[in-house]
């Protein structure tokens, strides 16, 4: 049973989850992937990761309706999750620590910056 | 060439008058008229509903309405049509009063010859559609306005998402994850990674301004603690001053009073300010960031002991895109646009930005921002050596329910000194003063509060003394004998103060 740690990482597109999972494995991280919002939905409650990283723009569900059902189930609650936008307005940003996103990023970002609030997250560390 | 017909309607009740206008009208050389005559508001409005009426000839008694109301009916129905309206000689006033409503003119029953009828209709309806014309101008400039906004901010986002693509397939290559790489590949890559970044922050910085022109940038003002907010600004500094070997140094005074703006707003122009002071400052350098407070104001400034600004450029530091030579080297450059957002910020929150800058030595960027209002008294300083004035002055002051710290002196020599100690937000002055000219006073004063932070309301003897006060910073008078009332509604313009219970009308 290997001790890493899993991380979801639910974006629609597929470059993205590439690059994230390059990025994440070579980081000693162990990484699945989901290409719409309820494929993450469906896979972050049978697999239970130990971390999420979630696109808000999703086809079928969004991102931040992924994250508010998952925050407000028990079973669910205390899964780290990381919100990831392309728009960097005040009020995304709202919108997402409202719906209980733990961290939140705009791409482009510094590979380094998004380690470092996953590795602070994992840690348990807010 | 044949001109359109005019379709005018005439409401008038009384077939005298209507003959008499009806002639008129028929006699004006080019003016090609239709006139239709109803006798009551209620047939006026049946026959606008038509929609081919081009102007209105109103008389304000009818047998179904009277005076203001007949006009304020028609207008509300039927705002894009000019009205004249028909008084009679001892109803001018309200006729002018109508006008100021909306009426586009107003006619004299009696006293108007043929040439002045067809002119006043002819205007009325040319004003009319320019009005129109204005009304229809600013709408579509607020719409093309709304679309480059969304046109900006959808833009940057589809460009958000490819870059941030390839900045992290650059980078992972840089990072040797896809395999070893030699010196120059390296060097490359870290450049294009850096690439990469600079055109990130100009996206950034081109929605700001984009939003920040379109007004649309949401201010949320309220209190905010400088003390908490620079400290927790200059932890989140360290990383970045670490790079560089630099300290950021907070100089805050005690006791500093609320500011009255939107975090977010400060949080960006510090961010910008001490950005640029981190690129200008050498290896080692140390960056000092204070605040103070300056009368109603906070001011809080960014020194670096950097190269400093050429001193023909310091006028144009914060225009858009202008980049300061940079001989050094090309990763300072920004985007340009850095100090333009700042100072729309600034200016945004009720403030001003300026810069002080020292070629070789260093510069100074300084902003101010309000102080909340309810939370520190505003400052009066009175200048007069009648100490019977003084007390009467200070007892005014008392009796109002503003909220002030009121210091006196009688001496004119003695004023500089105290008002440099109490940094009043006003100074009441008197013009002749034992010791000295109360314009020896004046200038000197306006000259050591920049920024015409410190108002001066003289107190003046004589009238024409007026223009030359003005000419030496005095912003208001008053005059021996003046009022309570007089005082006070200076006071309260001057100092921009709100009050629950003393409303006073402006009499100059």
């Amino acid at each position: 049973m290997s001790d890493k740690k899993k991380i979801l990482v639910v974006d629609d597109e597929p470059e993205f989850r590439m690059m994230l999972r390059v990025r994440l494995e070579a980081n000693g991280y162990e990484v699945s992937e989901a290409e719409d919002g309820a494929v993450g939905l469906e896979k972050a409650r049978n697999t239970r990761p130990d971390l999420i990283i979630l696109d808000v723009m999703l086809p079928k569900i969004d991102g931040y309706k992924v994250a508010r059902l998952l925050k407000f189930d028990e079973k669910y609650r205390d899964i780290p999750i990381v919100l990831l936008t392309a728009r960097s307005q005040q009020t995304d940003k709202e919108t997402g620590m409202a719906v209980g996103g733990d961290a939140y990023l705009t791409k482009p970002y510094k590979s380094e910056d998004m380690l470092e609030i996953v590795a602070r997250l994992l840690a348990g560390k807010v | 060439m044949k001109k359109k017909r005019i379709n005018i309607l005439l409401v008038e009740d009384n077939a005298d008058e209507i003959a008499i206008i009806s002639q008129r009208l028929e006699c004006a050389k080019n003016f090609p008229f239709n006139l239709v005559s109803v006798v009551s508001i209620k047939a006026a409005m049946n026959r606008l509903a038509g929609n081919d009426i081009d102007a209105i000839m109103l008389d304000l008694i009818l047998p179904d309405s009277r005076g203001r109301n007949t006009f304020t009916q028609i207008y509300s129905r039927f705002p894009d049509i000019p009205i004249i309206v028909l008084t009679c000689m001892d109803d001018e006033d309200l006729a002018l009063g109508l006008v100021q409503e909306g009426a586009q003119d107003y006619l004299i029953k009696g006293q108007s010859d043929i040439n002045m009828l067809a002119r006043v209709v002819s205007y009325a309806i040319e004003r009319n559609t320019a009005k129109k014309t204005r009304k229809e101008a600013l709408e579509h400039m607020r719409e093309l306005s709304d679309l480059k906004s969304q046109f900006v901010a959808e833009a940057s986002h589809e460009i958000r998402t490819p870059l941030a693509i390839i900045r992290e397939l650059v980078a992972l290559v840089h990072d040797k994850t896809a395999g070893p790489l030699n010196d120059k590949q390296h060097g490359y890559l870290a450049s294009a990674l850096r690439n990469c970044d600079k055109l990130t922050e100009l996206i950034n910085h081109i929605l700001d301004l984009a939003r920040i022109e379109a007004g649309k940038r949401e201010l949320h003002l309220k209190k905010v603690d400088m003390v908490t907010l620079l400290t927790q600004f200059r932890n989140d500094f360290l990383p970045l001053g670490n790079s560089k070997k630099q300290t950021l140094r907070l100089d805050v005074s005690e006791n500093l009073p609320m500011a009255h703006c939107d975090i977010n707003s400060v949080q960006n122009i510090l961010t910008n300010l001490v950005g640029n002071a981190h690129k200008f400052t050498p290896e080692g350098g140390t960056i000092c960031v204070s605040c103070r407070q300056e009368g109603r104001f906070l001011r809080t400034s960014v020194e670096d002991n950097g190269a400093g600004i050429p001193i023909e450029q310091q006028g144009q530091v914060f225009e858009p895109f202008t980049q300061l030579n940079q001989p050094d080297s090309p990763a300072l450059k920004g985007t340009g646009l850095g100090l333009k957002i700042a100072k729309s910020l600034v200016e945004m929150n009720g403030g001003n930005i300026s810069v002080e800058s020292k070629p070789g030595k260093g510069s100074c960027f300084s902003f101010t921002l309000p102080t909340h209002d309810k939370e520190i008294p505003r400052r009066i300083l009175i200048v007069d050596d009648d100490e019977a004035v003084v007390r009467m002055i200070e007892s005014m002051l008392k009796n109002s329910d503003f909220n002030l710290e009121v210091k006196s002196t009688l001496k004119g020599l003695n004023a500089l000194i105290v008002a440099g100690e109490f940094k009043p937000d006003l100074v009441i002055l008197d013009i002749y003063l034992e010791d000295v000219n109360g314009k020896q006073v004046l200038l000197p004063l306006k000259q050591q509060f920049k920024n015409n932070s410190c108002k001066v309301l003289m107190i003046s003897g004589d009238r024409p003394m007026l223009k030359e006060l003005k000419e030496w910073g005095a912003d208001e008078f008053v005059h021996k004998p003046f009022s309570i009332d007089d005082l006070l509604s200076k006071v309260q313009i001057l100092l921009g103060l709100e009050s629950k219970t003393y409303v006073m009308p402006f009499n100059d």
